[in-house]
């Protein structure tokens, strides 16, 4: 036993000796001013501003992770014309009046005293243009029920356009039941919105998605958001067909249910897609020895975060239309 | 083919009419061993020229007779007065030079100012075997990666990147055969048994137009034939491996036989320990587990006669990795359970070649060959439990899962040379492989059994098979305008047939000498190379689980360009100086996709990776010595290398993972007398670079969206860090002693004299200051993989 534990520390030691502190010159780095501006069509203009967390170095609990700026002089132009910065509140968020439209070109501008100024520019994307849409209830199996969900969309020839899909789900339960008054009552109880897991063979848009489940041997509908480019279906009047599935309800006798699917396309400007992918990919860093490193897209100049505009429209629809 | 050989002849008839021909083979007058690159000249007209890979020459004169002098390295020069009526044949054998003589014979070695190519390194095998590495194994590998424009990979690999190149773009040749996966162990040693090899020659780039298939390098490396009048031998016993090697004539003087073989025997010698450690450990009933590798090289030759020869070169290398464990209570049968891990790779090539002189100025080489590389990882486990009355009820449940992927290559082959006039050297052929690529498979297999129930599942994932066909037409010709002046031109024809797509190229080669004096030349080269194949690694070690992969109807092939411009000296025959520059661009380089993995069939391979293009530029320096007891080699290298991919970094340029600004190796062997010998490596270079995140920011999610990171890595620029510089010193000492059967020679080598701690690896890591954890620091760690390693090794030779 003794040779035993000699081995161990002699072989603990080799290894534990081949391990050391690099020296890192860290003086000049400091924690940079983030911008996170989530734009979208319809919804208000605001940025929200904070500092990054510096990873080397010394730490103390009274270290607040990501300190939000609120002294940053933002300048927030829409075509040309300069927004005043309504609100800031604690969280370091920075809010317009402005509701941005369809075709805004909208720059931003951030002064935080000691840094360089940052800024960034983005143009909100033309609205999806949606059609077609129709949602089939297929076969249940081991509890789950299937969908199959179509719909048309008109990509725009000749630019890059970039897109999301995500699926809600509610559900209408129509019941009966006898109030105090010995009257029968028809009332409703729904359920919804629900993500909707989904997948999709079409290898025309598949791009990268955001996966709830992983079920290895290839499981039809394992994702709650879908990206794609119009790489390959430029110009086209594309019929998209995706693979619902959710849970079973149990029949109950006086129960009467309406599904109801709604289809939401959003459309991205590139960087906004392009921050969605990395994070989605940084997501799963470290899950896998072999897994290449990821780099999350920024584009906001002399700092860090993403200004991106996105646009989005919804479809509702009735499963099997009736 | 005929079309060809009749264009040839029609195209050079009149060059044909010119002078009478003298031709022959020069060998080793001991061993019969034919020599590659003997200089042949004719004092009186100054003519020369240089034997071929099979020991050949061919010199063409316009006088009544030639005053010959033939000089090898290592070799008493021959001179020979030959008549030239009609076409005269004249084969030399050179006595080996006595031993502490100090030798000075010249002959036109790769990097010397005389001959027409440029960039390309002659390392001597003796050399290669002085050079002190890891365990005491000497490695080709090894040695090539001290030569300025060649970088190292991670620590004590084996992988060599040229010129800004990967890993993949090297072209490795043993005798003509190419391998794919030249690595053991990882990467720490490489394929090739120094005692089998007879001549190693490193070409950077001016690629000569018979060279096609990679767009980085091509190290093209010829065995031995064995010795035609008696039989030797050798066995070496070092720590981790044992060789022997044995070469003979079975027929004297006509057909030899040269057999060497390699196997590491830790697995054997751990067996003991683990089975002890299993009877000692609770719920482990057996435990067999180890690694070993072997490699075999057989080369048969027979010659019919002065003209024609023919060889046989078979060459196999595996390494497998392997564990069983069995598990249960011990004395309890009604539980037991199986794991078993298999992990097989490795090369098999074999060729049959046959030369034959169609004349004393036109030489033919016609050859087949088969190169299969394979890669199989295989994963189970396996569980059997009695229960039930009596325990008469089994249940049992299996699963196996099973990776492989490889190439199988079936190529055939003629190759011509004709030597017209002492103006011209001319080679031409043409080659076709039949590649059979299987990048990626996985099976499963399920199976469950019960008293009643009985369920079972075999699927297969991947892209099975895909089939392709390369051709290659070239011809290329070393042209001696003047005295002064020599070129040689050429172009290569090739083409690559995938799934339905033809991919041609037209690859023209140029370089040229011009002698400035009798011991100064400067050298100019441009050429262009297409690889139709491409290696998706996922990490920094060259790893086994590397995929090759072919160029598909959606991959296009990688291209280079090169120039390069260079002054090379030969002081006194003695030591040879040379300075290169070269710019060289890339396209079409593959990279994994940020976040993909090469494990994970569940999307075909060309979905995870993306093309880019990539350019490096740098100036090498080598001065070489390789007569004498003191000999060596000083190389610098100051190069950058950079790749641009739209889909990594933001779409800019970054560093590639091994730009290495400095590059300095120092290579030095001492033969003060020939009991003892000692050989000292001392390689310098700025360090690798690294993706390094800074800082960490708030990430926002969309709505609705569960999952979702609150923060994430920022990360400015790929590469964006540069580890601690590389250096370390290895040394080597042989004691040599000869008996009257034989001699043996003791080796003692040191692996990082100095315990010199180079970075492998390089990670975050928290240090706490407070008992509350509410103070502390995180640094940057490195671990280092090789200390100071002292070997030693006992070689036998009769």
């Amino acid at each position: 036993m003794k040779k035993k534990i000699y081995v161990l520390i002699a072989a603990a030691l080799l290894w534990t000796g081949c391990e050391k502190e690099i020296p890192l010159d860290t003086d000049g780095i400091v924690p940079k001013p983030v911008a996170m501006g989530m734009v979208e069509e319809g919804d208000t203009l605001s940025v929200r501003l904070t500092y990054s967390h510096l990873i080397y170095g010394w730490h103390d609990a009274s270290d607040s992770y990501f300190t939000p700026i609120d002294n940053a002089a933002v300048g927030l132009t829409v075509n040309g014309a300069v927004q005043g910065v309504v609100t800031v509140n604690d969280s370091g968020t920075y809010v317009t009046g402005y509701v941005p439209q369809v075709g805004d070109k909208i720059d931003l501008k951030v002064t935080v005293p000691g840094h360089e100024v940052l800024t960034a520019s983005t143009v909100v994307p033309k609205k999806p243009a949606l059609s077609g849409v129709r949602v089939i209830e297929g076969a249940t199996v081991n509890g789950n029920t299937t969908y199959d969900i179509r719909f048309t969309l008109a990509d725009p020839a000749g630019e890059a356009n970039y897109y999301a899909v995500r699926l809600y789900q509610y559900d209408t339960a129509m019941f009966t039941y006898t109030d105090g008054n010995g009257n029968e009552v028809i009332d409703t109880m729904g359920t919804g919105p629900e993500l909707m897991l989904f997948g999709c063979n079409d290898a025309a848009i598949s791009s990268f998605s955001v996966t709830d489940v992983d079920i290895e041997g290839g499981v039809d509908a394992n994702m709650v958001e879908l990206y794609f480019t119009d790489e390959n279906l430029d110009g086209e009047h594309h019929e998209i067909r995706l693979t619902g599935s959710s849970s079973t309800y149990d029949d109950e006798t006086g129960l009467t249910i309406h599904k109801y699917v709604e289809v939401e396309v959003v459309a991205l400007s590139r960087d906004r897609f392009l921050y969605e992918q990395s994070v989605e990919m940084a997501r799963d860093d470290g899950d896998d020895f072999f897994q290449e490193p990821t780099q999350v897209h920024c584009n906001v100049k002399n700092g860090i975060g993403v200004f991106a505009a996105l646009s989005r429209v919804r479809f509702k629809t009735k499963v099997n239309g009736n | 083919m005929g079309l060809l050989l009749v264009l040839c002849t029609v195209w050079l008839w009149p060059l044909s009419l010119w002078g009478q021909t003298v031709s022959g083979t020069v060998t080793d007058a001991q061993t019969g061993e034919t020599l590659i690159g003997a200089t042949v000249v004719d004092m009186a007209s100054g003519k020369g020229t240089v034997t071929n890979a099979y020991g050949r020459y061919t010199l063409t004169l316009k006088a009544a007779s030639a005053d010959l002098r033939v000089t090898y390295i290592g070799y008493q020069p021959h001179r020979q007065t030959v008549s030239l009526e009609g076409n005269s044949k004249v084969n030399v054998a050179l006595e080996p030079a006595l031993e502490l003589e100090e030798v000075t014979i010249t002959a036109e070695r790769m990097n010397s100012p005389k001959v027409s190519q440029m960039s390309a390194i002659e390392v001597p095998v003796e050399q290669i075997k002085l050079v002190p590495v890891m365990f005491g194994e000497a490695d080709v590998l090894k040695a090539v990666q001290l030569l300025p424009g060649v970088q190292s990979g991670t620590e004590g690999t084996s992988g060599i990147y040229v010129r800004g190149g990967g890993p993949d773009e090297n072209l490795f040749l043993l005798d003509g055969i190419p391998l794919y996966n030249v690595n053991h162990l990882g990467g720490f040693f490489s394929a090739f048994n120094s005692d089998a090899l007879k001549n190693v020659t490193l070409y950077k780039g001016s690629f000569p137009a018979h060279f096609t298939g990679r767009i980085s390098s091509v190290l093209d490396i010829t065995t031995n034939n064995g010795n035609d009048k008696e039989w030797h031998g050798g066995a070496t016993l070092g720590l981790l491996a044992a060789k022997v090697s044995v070469e003979g004539p079975v027929i004297k003087e006509k057909t030899t036989l040269s057999l060497s073989a390699r196997r590491t025997y830790g697995d054997l010698l751990i067996q003991p320990i683990l089975m002890l450690a299993a009877s000692q450990s609770e719920g482990l009933k057996n435990l067999s587990a180890g690694y070993y590798f072997y490699d075999l090289n057989a080369k048969v030759t027979h010659r019919f006669s002065d003209r024609s020869r023919l060889y046989g070169t078979f060459y196999m290398g595996d390494d497998k990795l392997f564990l069983r464990a069995k598990m249960g209570e011990s004395g309890d049968d009604s539980y037991n359970a199986w794991l078993k891990l298999g992990y097989n790779w490795g090369n098999l090539a074999t060729a049959v070649r046959w030369n034959y002189e169609l004349s004393p100025r036109l030489f033919m080489n016609l050859s087949g060959s088969y190169t299969r590389y394979r890669n199989d990882l295989s994963l189970g486990t396996e569980d059997e439990m009695h229960y039930g009355y009596h325990m008469s009820q089994l249940q049992t449940s299996k699963i196996e899962m099973d990776y492989n992927s490889g190439i199988h290559d079936l190529t055939a082959r003629a190759d011509f040379d004709y030597t017209p006039a002492p103006e011209h050297s001319i080679h031409f052929g043409t080659w076709m492989t039949h590649h059979i690529f299987t990048p990626e498979v996985l099976g499963a297999k399920l199976a469950f059994s019960d008293t009643d129930t009985t369920v079972s599942q075999d699927t297969t994932f991947g892209q099975s098979r895909v089939r392709a066909q390369e051709m290659v037409l070239y011809a290329e010709d070393d042209w001696a305008l003047t005295d002064a002046l020599k070129i040689n031109a050429g172009v290569a024809l090739s083409g690559f047939a995938v799934q339905g797509v033809f991919y041609p190229s037209v690859q023209p080669r140029l370089s040229g000498r011009f002698m400035v004096t009798d011991d100064i030349s400067v050298k100019a080269g441009y050429s262009y190379m297409t690889q139709y194949l491409h290696l998706l690694s996922s990490s920094n070690i060259s790893l086994p689980t590397d995929l090759w992969v072919p160029v598909t109807a959606r991959i296009a092939p990688m291209n280079s360009r090169q120039v390069a411009l260079g002054v090379f000296y030969d002081w006194r025959s003695l030591v040879n100086f040379s300075i290169e520059g070269y710019y060289k661009n890339m396209d079409n380089l593959m990279e994994y996709k940020p976040g993909s993995s090469f494990f994970g069939t569940s999307s075909n391979w060309e979905d995870k990776v993306c093309l880019g293009r990539g350019w490096a530029y740098g100036v090498e320096f080598l001065a070489q010595k390789s007569v004498g007891n003191l000999t060596g080699w000083l190389g610098y290298t100051w190069s950058r290398t950079w790749r641009q991919f739209d889909e990594l970094n933001d779409g800019a340029a970054f560093p590639a993972k091994y730009d290495r600004i400095h590059d300095l190796s120092l290579t030095l062997q001492y033969r003060p007398n020939d009991r003892f010998d000692c050989g000292l490596t001392w390689v310098y270079s700025t360090g690798n670079t690294a993706t390094l995140a800074y800082h960490r920011f708030e990430t926002e999610a969309p709505e609705d969206v569960y999952y979702y990171p609150s923060s994430a890595y920022f990360v400015e620029q790929r590469n964006n860090y540069r580890l601690p510089a590389y250096h370390r010193m290895d040394l080597s000492f042989n004691f040599h002693r000869k008996f009257t059967r034989g001699s043996r020679t003791i080796n003692v080598s040191v692996y990082n004299a100095y315990n010199r701690q180079n970075p492998f690896i390089i990670y975050p890591s928290t240090k706490y200051y407070s008992s509350d954890g509410s103070e502390y620091k995180t640094v940057l760690m490195q671990r280092s993989l090789f200390p100071i390693l002292p070997s030693v090794s006992y070689t036998y030779k009769f």
